[in-house]
């Protein structure tokens, strides 16, 4: 194929998904003014202060340390309950197990949005509501299916042999589990986090539903609050937003093999 | 067990398992029973009580009347479904879900293809650009939403200074009626072609490379490579990102919210954000409930046919 063919298309559409992001930082250092005549290019003045102002704030890192938070909870959470439960689905045999495993599986096909006002109810009910808890065990639940799913495919592929020698020398199941299956399992256990991690990091129909108080809020409802604001200020914005998506960019850049082959494979073996 | 145990594997270790067979399988029994006792509960009572049981209750609250204090008392019968059929937004969100789905199947995923194509060769600059589409899927909903907020905008965006440098008065696109929905559908390709994208590749990477050279030496033309080989080869994996790519275009919400908030005029709702705004904020828990029972319908009927026929030999 002629290289002109080949990368004209690429070229297009990479400056169509690159300017938007490009400018959105850019946009963070100019003044409102500039912003306005000059929305492309680099800024004439750095400002330098929609940033530090941000940064210097406590607002920023409450919703960072918030997301973070309940990302991770969601994460370890979900880890230990379906690590668990794939593991009995795959080295015990027993009566009705194929039947548990479909109506765990039910599940891949529950989308969160559909039960989100009797979801609501349950949370008030169990006074959950105002509390991370009530964000996190709802999203363990929702993502259950597929990540036991993903758990059950890796365990079915690790050698029955090593379990039968386990079993001669007098290893349990729980030590086999602890011993055996989790540290050979660190591949499927690191693409199960990283699926279920940008998954709550990123979530938002739940922490609107669930948080009334701001200082709870996430990041996507705090992003959402300040644009509320500030919604002229698009420079303030803009520098908002930057800040907001610049940790999940670094670290997207220093991981990324892992966080596509994370993130590709759930839609891949489900 | 494992499944994958190879035939060689069973005939060699069976010798020994028969020797002392009944004393280890008593041994394994009880701990079989522990381990299933202790390690399936915790999942089973999270996926029961979070998501089953309000899938249950919503079927449940939708025949009712209810503000969701108290218990629900009013019977209503089959009324929230009668007003959601007859309510004109809901009718504009569901056209508009399906504008999702259309934008997604004619544009989206053949984008995703064609790039993919072009992509997987292993020619100057490829690592780049893959990561260059992959990079939206990674941002939030939210993010991009307020990202092309911005690049929509009437007075900042870059969209209106477009117009302006061609002479012309830029538009506030998000403000348009008739505009903001197809702004929207524009947002939602950006943000997913590139995780389709690497789905192809990675399908794409399974052909045998070998059949390419056959067709080469034979003649083909790059159509006749493209239609005849790589397409049937694809199949399965194309099929499958229609699978998702319908799913989650049905459940829209975060880039409405972003973008629109399903305005002007209730012009760019979808079912998920009309849920949200009628239901929810307003407290109507029957009547949301019903739009919940209905996507749900819809997710399920789709997913089962789906699988039962374009899917039936994956």
């Amino acid at each position: 194929m002629p290289p002109v063919l080949r990368y004209t298309p690429l070229l297009v559409i990479a400056l169509i998904v690159l300017v938007p992001m490009v400018v959105t930082v850019l946009g963070g250092f100019k003044t409102l003014g500039e912003l306005r005549v000059n929305p492309f290019g680099l800024p004439s003045d750095w400002e330098w202060k929609n940033y530090w102002d941000i940064l210097a704030g406590a607002r920023y890192w409450q919703l960072m340390g918030n997301s973070l938070i309940i990302a991770t909870l969601t994460v370890v959470l979900t880890l230990i309950v379906s690590s668990m439960a794939a593991y009995v689905f795959v080295q015990v045999r027993f009566v009705g197990s194929g039947y548990l495993l479909n109506y765990i599986l039910l599940g891949l096909m529950f989308p969160a949005a559909t039960a989100i006002l009797p979801l609501f109810i349950k949370i008030r009910d169990l006074g959950m509501l105002d509390t991370y808890w009530g964000v996190v065990l709802p999203q363990v639940a929702f993502g259950l299916a597929t990540s036991i799913l993903l758990f059950r495919n890796y365990f079915k592929q690790l050698p029955g042999e090593l379990f039968e020698a386990a079993l001669i020398d007098g290893c349990g199941y729980f030590r086999f589990f602890w011993h055996i299956t989790l540290p050979l399992s660190k591949p499927i256990l690191a693409t199960v986090a990283v699926i279920v991690f940008v998954a709550s990091w990123n979530a938002y129909l739940l922490p609107l539903v669930v948080f009334n108080r701001d200082t709870l809020y996430t990041w996507p409802l705090g992003i959402m609050a300040y644009q509320g604001e500030y919604s002229t200020d698009w420079n303030l914005v803009l520098s908002f937003i930057a800040l907001t998506i610049l940790p999940a960019v670094i670290i997207f850049f220093s991981a990324q093999k892992h966080i596509v082959a994370g993130l590709t494979s759930g839609s891949v073996k489900g | 067990m494992s499944d994958t145990t190879t035939p060689a594997g069973t005939t060699s270790a069976a010798s020994p398992r028969s020797w002392s067979a009944p004393r280890r399988r008593s041994a394994r029994d009880s701990g079989n029973t522990a381990v299933a006792w202790l390690f399936l509960p915790p999942a089973l009572l999270l996926f029961t009580i979070f998501v089953v049981v309000p899938m249950g209750e919503a079927v449940w609250y939708s025949v009712f009347k209810w503000n969701g204090y108290g218990v629900p008392t009013q019977f209503v019968g089959t009324l929230n479904f009668e007003l959601l059929f007859e309510d004109p937004v809901f009718r504009l969100s569901l056209f508009n879900n399906v504008l999702v789905i259309l934008a997604t199947l004619l544009i989206q995923l053949p984008l995703a293809l064609g790039l993919a194509v072009l992509l997987v060769d292993r020619v100057p600059l490829t690592t780049t650009f893959r990561l260059i589409f992959f990079l939206p899927y990674i941002l939030a909903e939210v993010a991009a939403g307020l990202i092309w907020r911005f690049v929509y905008d009437g007075d900042y965006g870059l969209f209106a200074k477009l117009w302006e440098m061609f002479g012309a008065v830029g538009p506030h696109v998000l403000a348009e009626p008739d505009m903001a929905i197809y702004a929207v559908l524009a947002v939602s390709v950006w943000k997913y072609f590139g995780f389709y994208m690497i789905l192809y590749i990675a399908g794409l990477q399974q052909i045998d490379r070998s059949l390419y050279e056959a067709a080469r030496i034979d003649g083909a033309s790059r159509w006749q490579v493209f239609s005849r080989i790589t397409m049937p080869l694809l199949g399965s994996t194309v099929r499958l990102t229609i699978f998702f790519a319908i799913l989650s275009s049905i459940q829209k919400f975060d880039l409405i919210m972003a973008l629109t908030g399903g305005g002007p005029n209730d012009s760019t709702q979808t079912m998920v954000s009309f849920l949200y705004s009628y239901g929810l904020t307003r407290m109507d828990i029957g009547f949301g409930s019903a739009v919940g029972v209905v996507l749900f319908a819809m997710c399920v009927a789709f997913a089962f046919g789906y699988k039962r026929t374009v899917m039936r030999h994956d």
